[in-house]
């Protein structure tokens, strides 16, 4: 079946503008009880609209992600539903004690918004979230997201505001590609959804790479090559029988992420797989390295994350199953 | 609440008994800094937090967050006087599976509002429980213990930043300040003196007493709660280490404190005189 005509996505992708930053604004107009905090990035992470609408619901902390993050739970304790801002990095690098303690220990309802998610970030390393899922997939009871799309983030926003404790979400923010259909897609937390289902091997995806796996599926159907993708946009808590059903029909995976292949999703699936169905698995990402400074498209190509590697890895994980010639 | 300060003194000598017993008869604690920060601790809760013992979920309660929670046997001695819970948990204090732990941790018992192992990170915490409570116009107050060691973490000083930035006058902070931390003296370690100037450049109202003087310590608060409108307020109290027991006080060697039967006896002895069965 090609991409196209899967009745979730779009017949072509389209770019939607700033849909975390309306996304945002909704909630705060559905649910007087969320909160918003800032950490001097107010249009970097796309705050701006829900200041402006609830200036009484917003508080501008500075650059100061320890406290930031602190001041959040205080707020959580009193039974607000804090919306914590910063990038990626700074939320799960700088405040990692803080989120540890304080957020997952407590389960305080406490909810994280990484904003420029792995690559996406030109400002190099320092910037570059790419063990953010690892680090927050680790923590106790901390739910972790990496939605692919605009329609995905639109409804990934309210669902993250009604789920009973901590999570952490990745976030993208100004030109956001759309795939999914937003009236036939239905985003769910802890859901991941089958796009393709192929029996030569299975791509799993998580984030925006999404688009790169699509391409990848429908040029390996091409050579004869069906896929079964399946999109995994919560990493945890992880669909593990949607990854065992496409484990077991196609003998072989490939997981694809914007992200180290340590500790996010290869590991979540690796986990997965050594528990209820061994079998050959390889991981597109970046390897033990901290990525130059650049633009997306030039760090995707340089750290083998496109779809062509997708292909020519896939190809690689099928000649790996048992009885492959 | 206790009425009158005279009340107070009763309780708190008492509640140094308990601290003596608690240490001795559960194999140790950290007895010193209970000691020295008794008597902050115990006039914040008898006498300024308004409060019920039978409500501890009360939504009009003014909050009481423990940031070091080394100091955890302080705080429990003062619940279980006051009911929080039974006293008899106090004997069980730091055993495997006890909800008394050597350091505070909310949600283990009612009145234990944070949780403290890691310094340096509960003014934050009450920043944002000030905050709620001004979103809401609710009138109650969040106080914040401290110590003088965690004053050397960053994050207090982010914290102290923000209170002021958003004029958090329903937030006081009190810190004991014994003058010591794990490593030795704080003026060794890495001195943060002057304190009360460093809150007064970062825009708190600030009241400085001896730390261990009941009366000197209420008046400070009561002048706290009447500061300079939409400011935050801190007691820096001075205090003693071991406060009321010679061999303690001021005695670095006594980070962690073990009482045998004889060190036990001495100890109510420097507090009671020699019947040690008086108060």
């Amino acid at each position: 079946m090609a991409d196209a005509e899967h009745p979730l996505l779009l017949r072509e992708p389209a770019t939607a503008h700033g849909p975390y930053r309306l996304a945002l604004a909704a909630l705060g107009e559905a649910r007087p009880d969320v909160v918003v905090l800032g950490a001097d990035l107010g249009n970097s992470t796309e705050v701006d609209l829900f200041r402006q609408r609830f200036p009484d619901r917003f508080f501008n902390v500075g650059s100061a992600e320890q406290n930031e993050v602190d001041v959040a739970v205080g707020l959580a304790f009193e039974g607000e539903v804090p919306f914590v801002h910063s990038f990626g990095v700074f939320l799960t690098r700088r405040a990692y004690e803080q989120v540890c303690v304080q957020v997952a220990m407590h389960r305080a309802n406490v909810k994280l918004i990484g904003m420029i998610p792995g690559l996406t970030s030109r400002l190099g390393p320092t910037h570059q979230a790419i063990e953010d899922l690892s680090l927050m997939r680790t923590l106790p009871g901390m739910c972790v997201l990496d939605p692919a799309d605009a329609t995905e983030i639109a409804q990934a926003v309210p669902a993250i505001a009604a789920w009973d404790g901590p999570v952490y979400s990745r976030m993208m923010r100004r030109e956001v590609r759309t795939l999914f259909d937003p009236t036939t897609y239905r985003f769910e937390i802890g859901r991941a959804v089958p796009l393709r289902e192929g029996e030569d091997v299975a791509i799993l995806t998580c984030g925006l790479v999404l688009e790169f796996a699509l391409e990848a599926a429908k040029a390996l159907a091409e050579d004869g090559i069906e896929a079964s993708l399946l999109h995994v946009p919560t990493l945890k808590p992880l669909d593990v029988d949607a990854v065992v059903t496409v484990a077991r029909r196609c003998g072989c995976l490939v997981t694809v992420e914007n992200h180290l292949v340590t500790g996010g999703l290869g590991s979540a699936v690796a986990e997965v797989l050594s528990e209820h169905f061994p079998c050959p698995l390889e991981r597109v990402g970046l390897r033990d390295a901290f990525a130059v400074p650049g633009s997306p498209e030039y760090l995707f190509e340089r750290y083998g994350i496109t779809p062509r590697h997708i292909v020519a890895v896939a190809r690689h994980a099928m000649s790996r199953r048992k009885g492959s010639p | 609440m206790v009425a009158s300060p005279a009340d107070l003194k009763d309780t708190v000598a008492r509640l140094r008994r308990l601290l003596i017993e608690v240490a001795h008869r559960t194999g140790g604690a950290y007895l010193a800094q209970a000691l020295s920060g008794l008597d902050l601790m115990a006039a914040v809760h008898y006498r300024f937090a308004r409060s019920d013992p039978a409500r501890p979920d009360w939504s009009g309660r003014d909050r009481f967050l423990l940031s070091p929670g080394h100091y955890a046997l302080a705080l429990y001695v003062i619940l279980a006087d006051r009911g929080y819970f039974d006293e008899d948990l106090l004997w069980a204090f730091k055993e495997n599976g006890s909800p008394l732990e050597l350091a505070t941790h909310r949600g283990t018992v009612p009145g234990v509002e944070a949780s403290g192992g890691s310094l340096g990170q509960v003014l934050s915490v009450g920043v944002g429980m000030a905050l709620a409570a001004r979103l809401r116009r609710r009138a109650h107050r969040v106080f914040v213990m401290m110590s003088d060691g965690e004053q050397d973490e960053g994050q207090v000083w982010e914290a102290a930043a923000a209170a002021a930035h958003f004029r958090l006058s329903n937030l006081l902070a009190v810190i004991d300040c014994n003058g010591f931390q794990v490593d030795g003296p704080t003026r060794e370690v890495l001195d943060m003196e002057p304190l009360a100037d460093k809150y007064r450049a970062f825009g708190w109202n600030v009241e400085e007493c001896d730390g261990n003087d009941l009366d000197a310590v209420c008046e400070a608060l009561e002048r706290l709660c009447r500061g300079e409108a939409g400011r935050p307020g801190v007691l820096i109290g001075r205090t003693v280490r071991g406060k009321g027991v010679s061999f303690l006080e001021g005695n670095p060697a006594f980070h962690y404190t073990r009482l045998d039967p004889a060190l036990r006896d001495r100890a109510l002895e420097d507090l009671f005189g020699a019947d040690t069965d008086a108060v």
